[in-house]
C-alpha cells in the first residue's frame, strides 16, 4: 500500500509539475532546472525582469505568454474567466471558489496568472489610499505548496492552516489563492480533510473570502495494481473523485472547463515561437517548419508539449525526425466512450481509432469502459435501432468477460480489445444505413451503474449481518448468508413487522382489561408477537425494497453519499446490536429469574428510538380500534 | 423515553410479576420456532431418519458426513437432530465469536464462527477466496486444543466423549475453492481424531472425490408436495390457523417445490396477512425478488426491443444489489420464461442460451454482462 502510494505520489508530482520526462531525457544539460511548477513560475519571472534569460532555455518558459493577447486560448473561454474572476474579487459573486478543469497544457494557470494580475491591481489601485499604497506590490497570486512544511505542523493540517492564513487576504491585501499543487489526495484520510478544507471555506461565516482558484488537471493514471477497478482517485484524476460529490454540487462553486487548445491557435503560437527562435533552428529545418507544425497540431492538444516537441525538433540535427510524438494524450472515460460508440471524426478508419485508443490510454486496460460501454451503448441514436445490435455488442462484452484471468485478477488486453471492435464495427455498420436522412443525436452518455450497486450490496450485507446477529442474540437461531438472502430478508422482516402491528394492539387491549386471568390467557395465546419489539427486530426489507437501480448522471453521488452513509448505519447497527443483545438477555434473565452468569456489566442507558416518537400519538386511534375487536378474534380462535 | 417504550416497560415488569413462568423459551418465526430438534421429531423421509438414527447409536464411530440435497430439504435440521442426539441438547446453545485471520497479502480478515460446546460452523462464502487460510488456522486450532481435554476427560462416558472429537460443521460446502477443499482432504486425514466433518451442500459436483471418498453421502431429498404440506397442516394447527381449504396448503407447497423453509415462511406471513385465516383464494405471497423476475420474465417477451432491455439491465442491478446470486437469477428467469412461453423451439432457444451464459456466469467476472445478454438473446429469438 504504501509503495503504492508512494508511486501514485511520484506520479501525481510529475503530473502536476508537468515536465514531459521525454523532453527531460532529450536534453540533459538542463538538468535541475525545472523541478517543479513552482520553480518555473520563479524562472518565468525572472525572465520576466530580462536578468537570467538563458540562451538553452526551454522554449515554452522563454515565451510563454507575457499578456492576455499571447494567450493560446479562446477568447470566449478567457471572457467566462475574466467575468467569474472579476465578481469574485469585488465580492458581488455568490462564488466562492473557482475550478478550472482540463488536459495538461491548455492554458489553465497561465491565465489564472494573467488574468489575476491585471485584475487584482486594478482592484488594489481603486480601494487602496495612498497611504497603503506601497503595498501593492504584493504578489496577486498566492499558490500552496504541498511541500513546504513549517516547522511544528502536522501534514495533514497543512492544507488547512494554509486556508486558514489566506483567508484574510482580503481588502487592499487582495490576492487570489490558486491551488494547483494539491496535498496528497490518495490518501483517503487526507482527501477527506482536504475536502473538509473546501467546505468549511464555502460555509465560511466570514462574508469576503479572497477568491480561491483551484486548477486541476485532470487525467487517467496507470495503476500498476489492479485492486481498484472502478473508478476512483487512483485511476481517475477528476474532479469528481478528488473533490467529491459535495463540494462540487456547492452553489459557491463555478466550474469551467477548459478543451485542449484547438489547431488553429495552436498553429498561430507555434509559428510565432519558430519566427522568434529563428537563429536557433537546426540549419535545413526552417524550411520544414510547416509540415513539421502540421504534423503537430494533429495529435495535440497540449501547448506546452507541442512547443517542447518543436524545439527538440528543431535543434535536433537527425533529419528523420519527423515522427516525434507529443506527449501522449490520456483519454478520459467519457471521450474513449464517445470514439466507441459514435466513432471518430479525426482518424480515417475505425481500426486506426481503436489502435490509437487501444495505444494511448490506461483507461482501456480496466474494466470501466467496459462498463460504461454496456450502461451506454443505448444512447446510441436514441434507442433507436435494431435489436439484433444489442445483442451483438451484449454478447460481445460477455465472451469477453468469460476471458477474466482470475489469478492475476486482470483482463487480458486481448479481450478488452476485442468488445470495443465489436461495438465499433456494429456501429459502423448501422451508420451507414442511417446517415442518408439525418445524422444521428445521441442521449448523453453516463457513468457505470457499477459503483451504485456495490455500496447498495454492501448496504445489504451489512443489514443482513445485523439481522443475522439479532437472529443469534435474540431467538438462537442460526442462518446461512444464502438463506437470508433468498427467503428471510424478504419474509421475516414482513412476518416481524405484522406481528410488531398486532403487538401494539394487543398492548392497548391489555391496559384496557383488569381481570388478570383474562390478561395471563391473551399473553399465553400471543407470546410469539409480545415478543417483537421494534427497536431490536428489523423490521424493513433488508437493503431496501425491491425496485430498480437508475442511471446515475453523478458519478460521486454513488461514491461518497453512500460512503458516509454506510459509516454511519455500521455504526448506529453496532450500537443498537450491543443494546439489543443486552436489553433482550436482561429481559429474558430477569423473567427467568436466572441472569446469565457471563452477561456483561450492561450500560443501563437505553436509547430511545426516534422512529418510535412518530407511532405513538398519531396511531393511538387505531390501536384502540383494534383493541377493542381483539376479544372477538380471541374467541374465534380458543 | 417515548410513550411508547414506557408502555413496554410497563409491560414488562408486570410479565416479571405475573407471568413470570409463562415467557420462557424463544420465540421466533414458525420456521424456526416448530423446527425438529430431535431425531424423533424429523417428518419427512423416514428412511433417512432411520440411518441418522443408527449413526447415533454409535456415536464414537461417527464417520464424516457429507450431507447433500436441494435448499430447503432439512440438511441443517438433520445434521443437528443427529449432534444433539449424540452431544444433548447443548448443541442448541449458540454463541457468535469474531475470530480474525491474517492473509498471506496482510490483510486482516474478521469471521463470525458460530459455536456451541461441541461444534462449529463455518461459511465458506463469507471468507470469499481467502477460505484456504481460514480453515486451515480454525481447524488446526480446534483439533490441537481438544488433545489436551482429551487426555482429562477420558472417564465419564458422555464427558469424554463430547471431549473426544468436536464436530465442525461447513455449510455450502460447495463453495468451498479447490484449494480450500484440499487443504480439508489433509486435515481430515490428520486430525481425524479429534475432528468430525459434517458437510452440506446442494450439488455434489464441485466436490473433489478426495473428500467425498472420505464421507458418509448422506442424501437429503426435498420433501413431496404432500409432506410439505402435512407439516404445513401440523404447524397450523398449534399455531391455531383456521385453514377453510386444504388446497391453499397444496397450492403453498407446490409453488414452493420442496423447499420447506420457503413454504413455511409463506404459510406464516399468509396466515398473519389474513387474521390467521386461509381461504382457497387467499393470495399467495411469493418474495418480492422471484415476483420481480416473474415481471421481468413477461417483459422480455411482450416488447422485445432495445430500451425494454435497458429498463431490464436496471432490474437486474437492483436484483444483484440484493445480493440474489446470478445464477440463481438465471435459472428462475429461465424457468419463468418456459411458463410463459408456448412455442417449443422457443422454449429448446431459451434453454440453449440459458446453458450458455449460465457457463460464462461461472468463468467470468462481473455477472451483469452475462444476465444481459441472456435476456438480449431470448428477445432475439422469440422475435425469430
Amino acid at each position: 500500500m504504501a509503495s503504492k502510494n508512494g508511486q501514485l505520489q511520484k506520479s501525481l508530482s510529475s503530473l502536476s509539475s508537468h515536465i514531459h520526462e521525454w523532453s527531460e531525457a532529450a536534453q540533459p544539460n538542463k538538468q535541475g532546472l525545472v523541478q517543479s511548477k513552482k520553480r518555473r513560475i520563479d524562472s518565468g519571472t525572472r525572465s520576466k525582469d530580462g536578468s537570467s534569460i538563458r540562451a538553452s532555455e526551454e522554449w515554452y518558459l522563454k515565451h510563454r505568454p507575457r499578456n492576455l493577447q499571447d494567450l493560446a486560448l479562446h477568447k470566449q473561454k478567457l471572457q467566462d474567466v475574466r467575468d467569474v474572476l472579476q465578481a469574485m474579487i469585488s465580492g458581488e459573486s455568490e462564488h466562492r471558489i473557482l475550478l478550472l478543469t482540463g488536459p495538461a497544457g491548455c492554458s489553465k494557470s497561465t491565465s489564472v496568472h494573467l488574468l489575476s494580475e491585471e485584475l487584482v491591481q486594478n482592484y488594489r489601485e481603486k480601494t487602496c489610499t495612498m497611504f497603503q499604497m506601497r503595498e501593492s506590490a504584493a504578489p496577486s497570486v498566492v499558490e500552496y505548496d504541498s511541500n513546504n512544511y513549517s516547522l511544528g505542523s502536522s501534514k495533514l493540517d497543512h492544507f488547512d492552516d494554509f486556508l486558514g492564513q489566506s483567508m484574510y487576504k482580503i481588502g487592499p491585501n487582495l490576492t487570489i489563492i490558486l491551488i494547483e499543487d494539491f496535498p496528497n489526495v490518495f490518501n483517503p484520510q487526507t482527501r477527506n480533510l482536504f475536502q473538509q478544507s473546501l467546505l468549511r471555506w464555502l460555509y465560511s461565516s466570514q462574508k469576503a473570502l479572497p477568491p480561491l482558484v483551484i486548477s486541476l488537471t485532470e487525467c487517467a493514471i496507470q495503476s500498476t495494481e489492479t485492486t481498484s477497478s472502478f473508478f476512483s482517485v487512483d485511476t481517475q484524476f477528476i474532479c469528481e473523485t478528488v473533490l467529491g460529490r459535495e463540494v462540487l454540487s456547492h452553489p459557491g462553486v463555478k466550474r469551467i472547463k477548459y478543451n485542449p487548445i484547438n489547431k488553429t491557435l495552436l498553429k498561430k503560437h507555434l509559428k510565432n515561437v519558430c519566427v522568434k527562435e529563428r537563429e536557433a533552428f537546426f540549419p535545413g529545418k526552417w524550411e520544414k517548419r510547416e509540415v513539421f507544425i502540421k504534423k503537430i497540431i494533429e495529435h495535440c492538444g497540449d501547448i506546452r508539449s507541442a512547443i517542447s516537441a518543436l524545439q527538440l525538433w528543431a535543434k535536433s540535427g537527425a533529419q528523420s525526425a519527423f515522427d516525434i510524438d507529443t506527449r501522449e494524450q490520456s483519454v478520459s472515460y467519457f471521450h474513449g466512450l464517445g470514439k466507441l460508440l459514435y466513432g471518430s471524426k479525426d482518424t480515417d478508419s475505425d481500426n486506426n481509432t481503436i489502435n490509437d485508443l487501444m495505444a494511448s490510454t490506461p483507461l482501456t486496460q480496466s474494466d470501466n469502459l467496459k462498463l460504461g460501454i454496456l450502461e451506454n451503448y443505448n444512447t446510441f441514436n436514441r434507442q433507436e435501432f435494431p435489436l439484433s445490435y444489442a445483442v451483438d455488442i451484449v454478447d460481445s462484452l460477455s465472451m469477453s468477460d468469460t476471458m477474466y484471468n482470475w489469478t492475476t485478477a486482470q483482463s487480458l488486453s486481448e479481450s478488452l480489445e476485442f468488445p470495443y471492435r465489436a461495438v465499433r464495427q456494429q456501429f459502423s455498420s448501422l451508420v451507414v444505413t442511417n446517415t442518408k436522412t439525418d445524422p444521428p443525436s445521441h442521449n448523453r452518455t453516463v457513468f457505470p451503474r457499477e459503483g451504485k450497486v456495490r455500496n447498495l450490496v454492501k448496504k445489504f450485507v451489512l443489514e443482513a449481518n445485523d439481522y443475522m446477529l439479532v437472529e443469534l442474540n435474540k431467538y438462537g437461531n442460526s442462518h446461512s448468508f444464502r438463506d437470508v438472502v433468498l427467503c428471510f430478508a424478504f419474509y421475516g422482516p414482513l412476518i416481524r413487522k405484522r406481528l410488531n402491528f398486532k403487538r401494539k394492539a394487543l398492548i392497548h387491549f391489555l391496559e384496557s382489561v383488569n381481570d388478570s386471568t383474562e390478561q395471563k390467557s391473551v399473553v399465553e395465546n400471543n407470546r410469539d408477537a409480545l415478543m417483537v419489539n421494534d427497536a431490536t427486530d428489523v423490521l424493513d426489507r433488508i437493503g431496501g425494497e425491491m425496485g430498480i437501480v437508475s442511471v446515475s448522471h453523478d458519478l460521486a453521488s454513488a461514491e461518497e453519499v453512500n460512503h458516509t452513509v454506510l459509516t454511519n448505519s455500521k455504526l448506529q447497527n453496532f450500537r443498537k446490536l450491543q443494546e439489543t443483545s443486552l436489553t433482550s438477555r436482561r429481559q429474558l434473565g430477569d423473567q427467568n429469574n436466572s441472569p446469565d452468569p457471563d452477561d456483561e456489566p450492561f450500560d443501563p442507558i437505553i436509547e430511545s428510538d426516534d422512529s418510535s416518537v412518530n407511532f405513538s400519538d398519531d396511531d393511538d386511534e387505531i390501536y384502540d380500534l383494534l383493541a377493542s375487536q381483539s376479544p372477538r378474534k380471541r374467541d374465534k380462535m380458543t | 423515553m417515548t410513550s411508547i417504550f414506557y408502555k413496554d416497560e410497563v409491560l414488562l415488569r408486570e410479565f416479571n410479576t405475573n407471568w413470570k413462568a409463562q415467557l420462557t423459551g424463544k420465540m421466533s418465526l414458525w420456521v424456526d420456532k416448530y423446527r425438529p430438534k430431535s431425531l424423533d421429531a424429523l417428518t419427512h423421509t423416514p428412511r433417512l431418519t432411520h440411518l441418522l438414527k443408527s449413526l447415533s447409536v454409535e456415536p464414537r464411530d461417527l464417520p464424516h458426513l457429507l450431507f447433500y440435497g436441494p435448499n430447503g430439504a432439512g440438511k441443517k435440521t438433520r445434521c443437528m437432530a443427529l449432534l444433539q442426539s449424540i452431544f444433548g441438547s447443548g448443541v442448541y446453545k449458540l454463541k457468535i465469536d469474531v475470530r480474525q485471520f491474517t492473509t498471506p497479502s496482510n490483510r486482516k480478515l474478521e469471521l463470525n464462527v458460530v459455536s456451541s460446546p461441541y461444534h462449529l460452523e463455518i461459511t465458506p462464502s463469507d471468507m470469499g477466496n481467502n477460505d484456504r487460510i481460514v480453515i486451515q488456522e480454525l481447524l488446526k486450532e480446534v483439533a490441537q486444543m481438544e488433545q489436551v481435554d482429551f487426555q482429562t476427560a477420558s472417564g465419564a462416558e458422555t464427558g469424554g466423549l463430547a471431549h473426544r472429537y468436536k464436530c465442525v460443521i461447513i455449510n455450502e460446502a460447495d463453495s468451498l475453492t479447490r484449494d480450500a477443499q484440499a487443504a480439508l482432504r489433509r486435515t481430515m486425514e490428520k486430525y481425524s481424531r479429534n475432528i468430525r466433518f459434517i458437510m452440506l451442500c446442494e450439488s455434489m459436483s464441485s466436490m473433489i472425490a478426495p473428500i467425498k471418498s472420505r464421507c458418509l453421502l448422506v442424501r437429503t431429498p426435498a420433501p413431496t408436495t404432500q409432506e410439505t404440506a402435512d407439516a404445513l397442516v401440523k404447524v397450523g394447527g398449534q399455531e391455531k390457523v383456521t385453514v377453510e381449504d386444504e388446497a391453499i396448503l397444496n397450492t403453498i407447497a407446490e409453488s414452493c417445490d420442496g423447499n420447506l423453509r420457503k413454504a413455511l415462511l409463506t404459510f406464516e406471513s399468509m396466515a398473519l396477512n389474513n387474521e390467521m385465516c386461509l381461504k382457497s383464494s387467499t393470495a399467495l405471497i411469493r418474495a418480492d425478488w422471484v415476483v420481480v423476475i416473474l415481471k421481468m420474465a413477461n417483459r422480455i417477451l411482450k416488447d422485445r426491443s432495445v430500451s425494454s432491455l435497458v429498463e431490464c439491465r436496471a432490474t437486474l442491478y437492483d436484483l444483484l444489489a440484493h445480493c440474489i446470486p446470478a445464477k440463481v437469477i438465471i435459472q428462475e428467469l429461465a424457468f419463468a420464461l418456459l411458463d410463459a412461453i408456448h412455442n417449443d423451439n422457443h422454449k429448446i432457444a431459451v434453454v440453449q442460451w440459458a446453458s450458455v451464459f449460465d457457463e460464462r456466469l461461472r468463468l467470468g467476472n462481473k455477472p451483469i454482462y452475462h444476465l444481459e445478454g441472456f435476456i438480449a438473446r431470448v428477445m432475439c429469438e422469440v422475435d425469430g
